[in-house]
């Protein structure tokens, strides 16, 4: 910077931004014909102006906004609207949450009562070698009529 | 050469008539004498289960209305898989192995005891009427042959093959004793060319000797008690048509028919401790099948030995592999019903399925109910 012809040094960045009206803009341009130390000004100008179109736009972070703001005390409008949102969801997701939990237990506990009317149906044995007696003796007129051909009241009995 | 045809159509004709008529005699007559002719002898029943073979031997003993069965002396096993060849093997303690050893405990009305315990069965009188019209079901399904003679037990014995009609598949064949008319053996199939049952006589004493005090068993009617001192069991009781609206009115499960073709010929209630079932036989004309309800849920712990889970009837259920008559175990909707009879396995389980089964209630009644349970807790106005 120490060879900056410091007449139109002022006036560069303008120039390159295209800002410069009438005679100024006309005096930069007879300038710049003949400082060369100029030239290169605006030209690294230029550069830089292409290479900072070139990066990506980004969001900065609610949070990164907000914090320098908290800490002075003084958050910025947008910031406390945001803050009340987040407020309100997180209320609103601890109600929901609590009201998961009570619906769960209700039902398991109405599934669990709700069994049948009268409770589990009193056990009985089954005399089901008597059932076979009964059988053979309640079908003894049948086709196959000796009941020795229609079964072994003994039950299953037999080896394999 | 047409008077030739002519002829043999004839005679055809005649030969059927005649056969129609020759397997209709031959069962009545043995219906009669298995009924009246005292016997005693040996009878043997093998059933096929998934390739495994059950096998039971008793003594037999029949005569004046009453037949009984006690575990046989000895103790016969095929030698393998199908066939009929039999061998003797005596228990390592000279006592009889298997051959009616029933397991399980007291139940129902009467100790039932173990290996022991014979069985004395009353044979209902005859009806004359009532066994033609099993004869006409039998035909109306079933289609009965003869077939020719053939040794049993070294007697000349005639042979009969029943097929179902609707598939034409070999269901029975039947053998029965030329001289005294009794049946002797009875082989079941299972459509094709495979047994899955037998049931025989191994041996048979046609003038048997003290008959009566040989009879004297352990156990009164139907082996319901070994206890002397204990009461005599009322006598079961028959349910008329009218009772049977009433019963279904009730909540019992008395369906007109089943599956397969089988109707209902009888409806009992029995006497079982303190417990009292209703019985429901049904009958295709061949096969018969009991369907058994008690109120109540089975006490699973107290099933007679062998019960195995069953598989393939969608719910839970159990069935003693290899039992003759076929058993069969369930509770739905907190009634216990049990399935007993002689149908083929692919009969049974049709009408298994056909009756009633557990059912999960639906999940908003459930809720419902127990919501209401709740209320009715924590409302000051209830």
């Amino acid at each position: 910077m120490s060879e900056r012809c410091g007449k139109f040094a002022p006036l560069l960045s303008a120039w390159a931004d295209d800002e410069l009206t009438g005679k100024e803009r006309g005096n930069v341009a007879a300038h710049l014909r003949a400082c060369r130390i100029c030239r290169e000004e605006v030209e690294g100008l230029a550069r830089l102006r292409v290479l900072l179109r070139s990066l990506p736009v980004r969001r900065v972070p609610a949070g990164l906004l907000t914090a320098p703001g908290s800490a002075a005390g003084e958050p910025a409008p947008g910031d406390r609207r945001a803050a009340g949102e987040r407020h309100g969801r997180r209320v609103a997701g601890r109600a929901a949450a609590t009201f998961a939990v009570l619906a769960g237990l209700v039902g398991g506990a109405a599934f669990s009562l709700g069994g049948p009317p009268d409770g589990p149906a009193p056990a009985v044995p089954v005399p089901m070698d008597l059932y076979a007696v009964d059988h053979l003796v309640r079908t003894a007129g049948g086709p196959v009529s000796t009941p020795v051909l229609v079964g072994a009241p003994g039950g299953p009995a037999g080896e394999r | 050469m047409l008077l030739a045809l002519a002829l043999l159509s004839v005679g055809g004709a005649a030969l059927a008539v005649e056969e129609a008529a020759g397997w209709r005699d031959l069962l009545v007559r043995a219906d009669r004498v298995g009924r009246s002719l005292p016997f005693t002898g040996e009878a043997l029943w093998i059933s096929w289960v998934d390739g495994e073979s059950h096998v039971t031997v008793s003594s037999v003993r029949s005569g004046s209305g009453a037949f009984s069965v006690q575990p046989a002396d000895r103790f016969r096993q095929p030698i393998a898989g199908e066939g009929s060849e039999v061998e003797t093997r005596e228990g390592a303690d000279g006592r009889s192995q298997g051959g009616g050893s029933q397991g399980g405990g007291s139940q129902g009305g009467g100790s039932q005891g173990g290996g022991s315990q014979d069985w004395l069965m009353p044979v209902p009188a005859v009806d004359a009427e009532g066994f033609a019209e099993t004869l006409d079901d039998l035909a109306g399904k079933y289609r009965i042959e003869i077939g020719g003679s053939e040794p049993i037990m070294d007697r000349a014995a005639t042979a009969l093959e029943i097929h179902r009609r609707g598939d034409g598949s070999l269901r029975e064949r039947l053998w029965v004793d030329d001289e005294s008319g009794l049946l002797v053996r009875r082989e079941t199939y299972d459509g094709g060319t495979h047994p899955i049952r037998l049931a025989a006589y191994l041996s048979l004493d046609l003038n048997p000797r003290n008959t009566r005090e040989d009879r004297e068993p352990a156990a009164d009617r139907a082996g319901r008690s070994d206890d002397p001192a204990a009461p005599p069991p009322a006598p079961d009781e028959t349910v008329g048509p009218r009772g049977l609206d009433a019963l279904r009115e009730a909540g019992w499960t008395v369906p007109d028919a089943l599956p397969g073709g089988y109707e209902p010929s009888g409806v009992y209630v029995l006497k079982a401790g303190e417990s009292q079932p209703l019985q429901v036989v049904y009958g295709d004309g061949l096969y018969t099948v009991s369907v058994f309800q008690q109120p109540g849920s089975p006490d699973w712990e107290s099933l007679p030995a062998g019960a195995e889970p069953v598989e393939g009837l969608g719910w839970k259920a159990y069935e003693w592999p290899g039992a003759v008559p076929s058993r069969l175990l369930w509770e739905a909707s907190g009634t216990t019903f049990s399935l007993v009879g002689d149908a083929p396995p692919d009969e049974f389980l049709a009408i298994a399925q056909a009756l009633p089964r557990p059912e999960a209630p639906p999940l908003g009644s459930r809720l419902a109910r127990g919501l209401r349970r709740l209320w009715s807790w924590v409302s000051p106005w209830s």
